[in-house]
């Protein structure tokens, strides 16, 4: 009998019986599925369109802004409104009105190019209308980019002892008409959003029921007829963590395909998403053994879990999405796991990035799963075959 | 009473033991488990470790099974070096814990199948056994249901079962009657009992003297931790030196009836009580009609005649200074 016979035995009878289970039902995949509709629907529908208002301030009044509120205004961009709001001023009574947001080219920003310090492009949001908000700065980010490499070379011009470049350099700053970001932004609808979001927020509070069978097998001596048996402990902890990835590919699959069908949402390319599932599954397997290796008791298996998949859920933005977070918390989001999926399933889902564009987050994941993996690897043998 | 040294080399014989301890020690910081145990059982035997709970039982077969590292010694089984590691050796047991160790969520045939199949069993093989050992300990016809479903005494065979499946040169069992109820209980040692009859070694933890008796070929007495005698039950008894007790009841001159038992031969002493007489005999079987005898001679009316033999209760206390349940 091989170890690895023996790893896919013990997989596919713990598989059997969770799915069997029908708190694996509830947990993984009617719970996530119930809760992604509701903050949905909360979000504004659940289809994929985004309808938003965002008004744009020419206060500068410079060939550049003024190009900049033109080309906006004048786009055909669907659903997806720009309006020209005459002073920052009106700008922050509407937003709270008729308008999802705004982007203001202060006063001078044109000229302050010239300088050492240019000024920033303000961006005005409503805390209800987040997706307005990730629109909105998406928009004014790409226009303050553009700014800042048509400066770069005006500088860079003046160093080399050219003539310095006038107005007419920076008036002819290409501005961003396609509104596309990445993370939460672009076309991302709630549904593909908070579907993988919740499911993540489920497989991280299941992690508990690991560490509870195998505290629940140790007592009833089952753990004992198990390694009584021609089977090494590295494998029976393989074979449990094989399962874990099998319901956790399971469970979220089985939400892409309904959130996809009743819902609408679009996840992106298949292979991507069955990558990040994947990895998503050996990153939690792996967090998972580590808190069965360090819990003493049922109760502390379950507030651990809890504990971790409450915190990697609510940093990672899993209620609140990336795009929505303050600037220091997105890349706090970034920490976890669940951030890590989420960045990349959004990724896919807005169109922005193929299947190569989501390596990063993907290898990311892989790194949870490692050293999460290995250090239970190394300790719950030990704790499987302890006195 | 024996030493250790004495018991762990006793079971050389010419016949490769199925299972060989020698010198296992374990301890827990201060506390020593088990202490220089030694014991042996042959292919075929029924070999017992007797003792109250607490005794080390437990942790001796532990590390019999590979589950626990020992400190000192050697365990080989059907002659390959034991260790948490040693998958060959282990291939040759087949554990039955203490308590149910199946799962509930699953069938018996479920369970069996997913045990079977980690010993390496597979396709017809592996659905002949698991049919075969149901019918063993009766429980072919609730095989489908769940082992959640099924009374106390069912789940204690269905934990025999798996243990079986594989046809291991060494059952261990592991104190399987305890909190079952007699009539599963009774069921539980026939198949203990058919199991040594096929020729299966087996190896039986329990603290019931009666069991012991019944089932093992030999038996290991432990008591904190150490092998204080082995041997067959009529060993163990003769290493007490007390012998069988004759107790006759009747009338007339009890006190010369004593005094003319005591003389005969095999006797160990005799004394007169209220109504009767307690004669100590090497043999009691042997020693009935001398007795008998003896009353007539001394014109004492025999009511009626009970030949006690020592039990192993006897052998513990008489090593221990205390009962066995104590």
């Amino acid at each position: 009998m091989s170890q690895l016979r023996a790893a896919l035995v013990i997989a596919g009878t713990d598989l059997r019986r969770r799915l069997r289970n029908r708190s694996f039902l509830v947990q993984g995949v009617v719970g996530p599925i119930v809760l992604a509709t509701i903050i949905s629907l909360a979000f504004g529908g659940v289809h994929n369109d985004i309808e938003a208002t965002i008004g744009l301030v020419d206060a500068d009044g410079s060939p550049a802004s003024a190009g900049f509120v033109e080309a906006l205004v004048g786009a055909d961009t669907g659903d997806l409104r720009f309006v020209e709001v005459d002073s920052p001023e009106e700008a922050r009574r509407r937003v709270d009105r008729d308008l999802g947001a705004a982007v203001v080219v202060p006063e001078g920003f044109a000229a302050s190019l010239r300088g050492e310090r240019p000024l920033d492009v303000e961006v005005l949001s409503d805390p209800d209308a987040p997706i307005s908000a990730e629109v909105a700065r998406a928009v004014a980010t790409g226009f303050a980019d553009r700014a800042a490499a048509a400066r770069l070379a005006a500088l860079t011009a003046a160093e080399v002892g050219d003539r310095v470049p006038g107005d007419d350099v920076l008036a002819a700053i290409d501005l961003p008409l396609e509104v596309t970001t990445t993370g939460t932004g672009g076309d991302v609808s709630p549904a593909a959003y908070f579907g993988p979001s919740m499911g993540l927020l489920f497989l991280f509070l299941s992690m508990g029921n690991v560490a509870r069978d195998l505290l629940a097998e140790k007592r009833v001596q089952l753990l004992d007829r198990l390694r009584a048996g021609p089977v090494r402990d590295g494998t029976l902890v393989a074979g449990r963590g094989l399962s874990v990835v099998a319901v956790g590919v399971t469970s979220l699959c089985v939400i892409w395909a309904v959130t996809t069908v009743a819902l609408g949402a679009h996840w992106g390319p298949p292979l991507g998403v069955v990558a990040v599932i994947l990895a998503a599954s050996l990153a939690v397997a792996g967090i998972a053994g580590l808190v069965a290796a360090v819990a003493r008791t049922d109760q502390s298996a379950d507030v651990l879990a809890s504990m971790i998949g409450f915190a990697f859920a609510m940093v990672g933005g899993a209620f609140i999405p990336l795009g929505s977070m303050p600037e220091g918390l997105q890349r706090l989001a970034l920490l976890t796991p669940i951030g890590q999926a989420l960045r990349a399933l959004a990724d896919l889902s807005a169109g922005s990035g193929e299947v190569g564009a989501v390596v990063p987050q993907i290898a990311a994941l892989l790194a949870w799963a490692v050293v999460a993996g290995g250090a239970a690897a190394w300790a719950l043998p030990r704790r499987v075959g302890a006195g | 009473m024996p030493d250790a040294a004495t018991v762990t080399d006793r079971p050389e014989t010419s016949v490769e033991p199925v299972l060989q301890c020698r010198g296992l020690r374990k301890a827990y910081g201060e506390r020593v488990a088990v202490a220089d145990v030694g014991f042996a059982v042959a292919p075929g035997e029924t070999y017992g470790l007797l003792g109250p709970n607490g005794a080390g039982k437990t942790t001796t077969i532990s590390m019999v099974c590979g589950l626990l590292r020992r400190d000192a010694g050697e365990v080989t089984v059907a002659g390959r070096p034991m260790s948490p590691e040693a998958t060959d050796a282990k291939a040759a047991i087949g554990l039955v814990p203490q308590d149910v160790a199946l799962y509930e969520d699953l069938s018996a045939e479920e369970n069996l199948r997913f045990f079977g199949r980690l010993q390496g069993l597979s396709g017809r093989e592996l659905a002949a056994r698991v049919a075969e050992v149901l019918e063993v300990v009766g429980l072919a016809d609730r095989a489908g249901d769940r082992v959640g479903e099924y009374s106390g005494g069912m789940k204690r065979r269905a934990n025999i079962a798996a243990g079986l499946l594989h046809r291991p040169r060494l059952l261990v069992l592991d104190e399987p009657t305890v909190g079952v109820d007699p009539q599963s209980r009774n069921a539980i040692l026939e198949s203990v009992e058919a199991l040594a009859g096929e020729g299966m070694s087996v190896l039986y933890t329990t603290h019931y003297m009666e069991e012991a008796e019944r089932l093992c070929d030999r038996i290991g007495i432990i008591d904190e931790g150490r092998l204080i005698a082995e041997g067959t039950r009529r060993e163990l008894v003769a290493q007490l030196g007390v012998g069988d007790q004759v107790e006759v009841t009747g009338t007339g001159d009890l006190a010369a009836f004593a005094a003319a038992c005591a003389e005969l031969p095999g006797a160990l002493g005799a004394e007169a009580r209220d109504g009767s007489v307690v004669v100590r005999v090497e043999q009691g079987s042997t020693a009935l009609a001398p007795i008998v005898a003896a009353a007539e001679r001394t014109g004492v009316a025999v009511g009626g005649v009970e030949v006690t033999e020592p039990d192993l209760e006897d052998v513990f206390l008489a090593l221990t200074g205390k009962a066995l349940r104590d």
